[in-house]
């Protein structure tokens, strides 16, 4: 249980990193939405209040989060890991069944089982790592990459492929922290991308690889030249840089976005969310946000360096690799460098999964860097 | 090193991979941004600002009494932007192509070849029926791109009537859009393509306003920044008067129904014309074979009927002004009036014509198994269309007073109506135009014979006139001398019906001859419509004293082509008419029944008058003297 004294070591700076983050995110949302979106015929308030709720219950969960030692966490690692594979399958099971995306539904209330499936990841390979650090020959990584391994079809056979970049990510970023030699692990990262040129490539011209159709290789690479087919595959990263570039130094203000508020962004109140407070707020704003963004990854890695233990560090090399590649792929896509993949902004984005999740994985963070002191009974 | 230092140095590492993305992320915003901020400023208004314009209604047509002739209607069209499809552009197609009941093949040719302006609405289809325009308007949130466009359409109500003189529209063609563009014209106009909508497009069009709209991302307006009011086309008032024209239509189309059953294997057609010989007025103006604008204009298969018109005998062709006939016997009074001021004969001489001329040439009545004409004076001559008088009268005149006086009377040179495509001017043959016709002939073949002059004399031979010069002629006469220049629009009104501009009667030309001369050639004219004239059976117990000449004009190796042409009353004419049917066999058979009934329609109208329009009622100025119904004309010359 949570000692007095430990609530005195909480990180203030990062914690209010996350509460203004996600502040930004319900103004954001409220611009993005208080029109209605295409489609949708909702009151003005209708996604603001829900993200807050979600916010309220993904901060109780978070609080949940901080109470039980997480040096206790290992022991049901092998229980999470068969209920994450469980949902990620479910998934699949519902696809087949309505035909949806990655969500699991329980009538009106949605769910991405992919979304805490990273925290799970997280604490299940911080376990592992925790014993067996690859720090000395390669065979050591080859166990994590196949604890990563299932999860990472389940997610690509949604397909889901932002999500398994930030598997990838989580994996990588913890392999580091755990002691990997960089050079292998850029071994891996080398020949992972050539796979996928290659892949790219064959698919692009004609050959019928069965995992992926060629529509979806063409939009994941729209972003290299948008303007090759600008109605289509480019259609989204080019109003998205429009809407970004349109707002120069201050932006066009608040709830005055033409981008936004005409409906040219697409998914403006979850993946390109980014890109309504580059329209709406200018330079300044999106450098306030990408400057919280820093803030709260900066104090995440602080906390993986306080960390008493292996296990604290691993975790929050995890979490913080996992807010990190999030911020890179959905930010980079918003600005026409990285593939468009659909994947949502760490807790602007709205979304409920989305934000229970991060905010679960700062309560982790908190956790391991609360208890970073021995505490003497 | 301790565990502790390496992962120290991780961390290192790793804080400077997290300063590098940071700071990469952030340069990409600075370029985008500030660096490439304007831009894309620029781009983000033209997604969001649209000019949107507001096409001018088109002027309407009236006749001479207010009665609309030519209108518009509205109608439904679907245009895409293309750059408004959005990702799904596929499924939107596809989801359109079901709704409109087009291919989504022709549609993608359609973008395809309407695609090479940016930021520019394609036309899909037009005229599109309430149920699917509803239906759109319905899935719009599933159509970006797509929007319904309110889009007038020409509407003639009357179908083929006076079709040449109307006029058709269509797409305006490049060249046109080159010329036009300075004055507003665009790609997707509809321009005039013939008769008076080409003739007077300018006018007619108007100018089109525009609003400046801010759309959404499915070109919806979101609301209206800036408004630009078109204004509106100006209306043509006509010279045409609707039951003439009526009138003319449908017993010209009689009687090229009846030919057709009597002589299947030759293509008939036909002209009648009516003017006022006080103004040069057309009262109406008919050209069989004609085409219906309607589906010209708007019917969806326009194309393939073009083509179909295009298929001799050309429906295209407005034979009243650019079809060219010999004209036979309504040429008479020229060689009679030639025969009389160079003094070769005076109206009493008789002259026995036993019906074969020189060089053994037979008259009609000998070829029809009549008896000879017996002796004629040259009224009589006239009435009876005697050849071998004006054989006789030819020989005396020569070739050369008689081309002097056919071109003093009018022939060889376009009448000046203010008709697209304008009329033509016809021969006048001479020695000279001989032997340009054989320009590197032997001499014998250049040479001018007497024989030419002989079917020269009687409207024959290398003479030829349009169906409006013919009628000129006998404007002429019923005139005695004086021309005008023939207009089919009154006047010009705005949207408000004011009268902008209006048409003065404009004096072409002026023949002065001795009254002696008019009256000997107007005798012979009216005798014609009495009993003993080649017209008489057609004028049984008309209404109305008329004078006039039928005429039939012989083709080598088909049938002779039918004349008549008249003006009435005698004495203070207020109507001339000229009927030419092709092939028509003879002119008193073919051609005057048509002019009958045109005049019979014009004087049941005069005794019975339509009531006037409002506007028509409060015009006044010199366009409407003469034109109230209250007060009919006098004759200009008494």
């Amino acid at each position: 249980m949570i000692e007095r004294r430990q609530l005195r070591y909480l990180d203030w700076y990062l914690l209010g990193s996350v509460l203004a983050l996600v502040g930004v995110g319900l103004l954001m949302i409220y611009s993005a939405t208080y029109r209605g979106l295409p489609g949708i015929r909702v009151g003005p308030y209708y996604f603001v209040v829900r993200q807050l709720s979600w916010a309220i219950i993904g901060g109780i969960a978070g609080a949940a989060a901080l109470v039980v030692d997480y040096r206790r966490w290992p022991r049901w690692s092998r229980g999470l890991y068969v209920i994450m594979l469980l949902l990620l399958m479910a998934v699949l099971a519902s696809q087949k069944i309505s035909g949806a995306s990655s969500w699991l539904r329980f009538g009106a209330l949605g769910f991405q089982p992919s979304e805490p499936a990273k925290l799970i990841f997280v604490v299940v390979l911080a376990s592992y790592l925790e014993k067996n650090p690859p720090d000395d020959t390669a065979r050591e990584l080859v166990a994590p990459f196949l604890i990563a391994a299932p999860p990472l079809v389940l997610i690509l056979l949604q397909p889901d492929f932002g999500t398994a970049l930030v598997f990838a990510g989580i994996l990588l970023g913890m392999l580091f922290a755990a002691g990997a030699k960089p050079w292998r692990l850029g071994a891996v990262v080398g020949s992972g991308v050539l796979v996928g040129v290659v892949a790219a490539y064959l698919v692009l011209h004609g050959v019928d690889l069965k995992v992926v159709h060629p529509y979806q290789v063409q939009r994941l690479l729209a972003f290299l030249n948008p303007y090759h087919d600008p109605t289509r595959s480019g259609y989204n990263v080019i109003q998205s840089m429009i809407a970004v570039g349109s707002g120069q130094l201050t932006g066009k203000g608040l709830f005055a976005g033409s981008q936004t508020q005409l409906s040219f962004l697409p998914a403006r109140h979850t993946d390109f969310i980014f890109s309504v407070i580059g329209e709406e707020l200018g330079f300044l704003g999106t450098t306030a946000v990408l400057g919280l963004f820093f803030l709260l990854i900066w104090r995440s890695l602080g906390v993986a360096r306080v960390a008493k233990d292996p296990l604290g560090a691993n975790m929050a090399a995890g979490v913080t690799s996992m807010f990190l590649t999030h911020l890179v792929v959905n930010v980079g896509m918003t600005l026409g460098v990285m593939p468009v993949t659909g994947i949502p902004l760490p807790f602007i984005s709205y979304g409920g999964s989305s934000l229970l999740t991060n905010l679960l994985g700062v309560g982790i963070l908190l956790n391991v860097q609360m208890r970073r002191l021995k505490i003497l009974f | 090193m301790s565990d502790e230092q390496e992962f120290e140095r991780r961390l290192r590492f790793w804080a400077i991979l997290v300063v590098a993305v940071f700071a990469l992320l952030w340069g990409r915003l600075a370029q985008l941004q500030l660096v490439q901020g304007e831009e894309f400023a620029r781009r983000a208004e033209s997604n969001r600002l649209r000019l949107l314009r507001t096409g001018a209604p088109r002027g309407l047509f009236y006749d001479r009494w207010g009665r609309v002739l030519v209108s518009n209607r509205s109608s439904f069209a679907v245009v895409i932007w293309p750059d408004s499809l959005g990702p799904d552009r596929e499924a939107v197609l596809a989801r359109l192509a079901q709704l409109i009941q087009v291919p989504v093949q022709q549609i993608q040719e359609l973008l395809q070849a309407g695609s090479a302006l940016p930021f520019s609405p394609v036309m899909i289809k037009t005229d599109l029926d309430p149920a699917t325009v509803t239906a759109l308007q319905e899935q719009r949130q599933d159509l970006p791109g797509v929007v319904v466009q309110e889009m007038p359409r020409r509407y003639y109500p009357y179908g083929s009537l006076a079709a040449h003189l109307i006029g058709y529209m269509g797409a305006i063609s490049p060249d046109e859009l080159r010329e036009w563009q300075d004055q507003g014209y665009v790609g997707t106009d509809w321009v005039g393509k013939d008769g008076l909508e080409r003739q007077y497009e300018h006018v007619l069009h108007g100018q089109s306003g525009g609003e400046q709209v801010e759309v959404d991302a499915w070109q919806r307006p979101a609301q209206i920044l800036g408004d630009l009011p078109p204004v509106p086309g100006e209306n043509l008032w006509l010279t045409i008067d609707l039951p003439v024209q009526m009138a003319a239509e449908e017993a010209l189309r009689d009687e090229i129904a009846r030919l057709d059953r009597a002589r299947p294997k030759v293509a008939h057609t036909g002209v009648a014309i009516a003017l006022d010989p006080r103004s040069g007025a057309i009262l109406a103006l008919a050209s069989q074979p004609a085409y219906d604008p309607n589906i010209l204009t708007n019917g969806p298969n326009r194309g393939e009927y073009y083509q179909s018109l295009v298929q001799p005998p050309s429906a295209l062709i407005n034979r009243a002004l650019r079809g060219l006939y010999p004209p036979g016997s309504t040429f008479k009074p020229v060689t009679a009036i030639a025969a009389l001021m160079t003094g070769k004969t005076t109206p009493e001489e008789e002259f026995y014509a036993d019906d074969i001329g020189p060089y053994g040439k037979k008259d009609w009545t000998l070829n029809s198994g009549l008896p000879p004409h017996g002796w004629v004076n040259l009224a009589r001559a006239l009435a009876v269309s005697c050849n071998d008088y004006f054989w006789e009268m030819g020989g005396r005149v020569g070739v050369d007073a008689l081309a002097e006086y056919a071109r003093l009377l009018g022939f060889g040179q376009p009448t000046q109506i203010d008709l697209f495509p304008g009329d033509l001017a016809g021969n006048v043959p001479d020695r000279a135009y001989k032997a340009r016709l054989y320009p590197n002939g032997p001499a014998w073949q250049r040479l001018w014979y007497p024989a030419e002059t002989l079917d020269f004399a009687i409207g024959q031979g290398y003479l030829t006139a349009t169906p409006l010069q013919v009628a000129q002629l006998y404007e002429l006469i019923a005139n005695r001398g004086r021309v005008y220049r023939p207009y089919v629009v009154q006047g010009l009104l705005d949207a408000n019906h004011q009268l902008v501009s209006e048409t003065k009667p404009q004096l072409l030309r002026e023949v002065n001859l001795p009254d002696a001369v008019w009256e000997a050639v107007e005798k012979g004219l009216e005798q014609t419509l009495q009993p003993g004239g080649t017209a008489a059976g057609s004028f049984y117990k008309a209404p109305y004293l008329a004078a006039g000449k039928t005429g039939t004009a012989e083709v080598a190796g088909s049938d002779a082509h039918g004349w008549f042409a008249a003006y009435a009353p005698v004495g203070a004419p207020e109507i001339v008419v000229t009927v030419l049917v092709e092939h028509g066999l003879g002119g008193s058979a073919a051609a005057a029944p048509i002019g009958r009934k045109m005049l019979d329609a014009y004087f049941a109208e005069r005794k019975d008058p339509p009531p006037l329009p409002t506007w028509l009622r409060d015009t006044t100025g010199s366009a409407t003297e003469g034109r109230k119904l209250d007060t009919p004309g006098e004759h200009p010359q008494t």
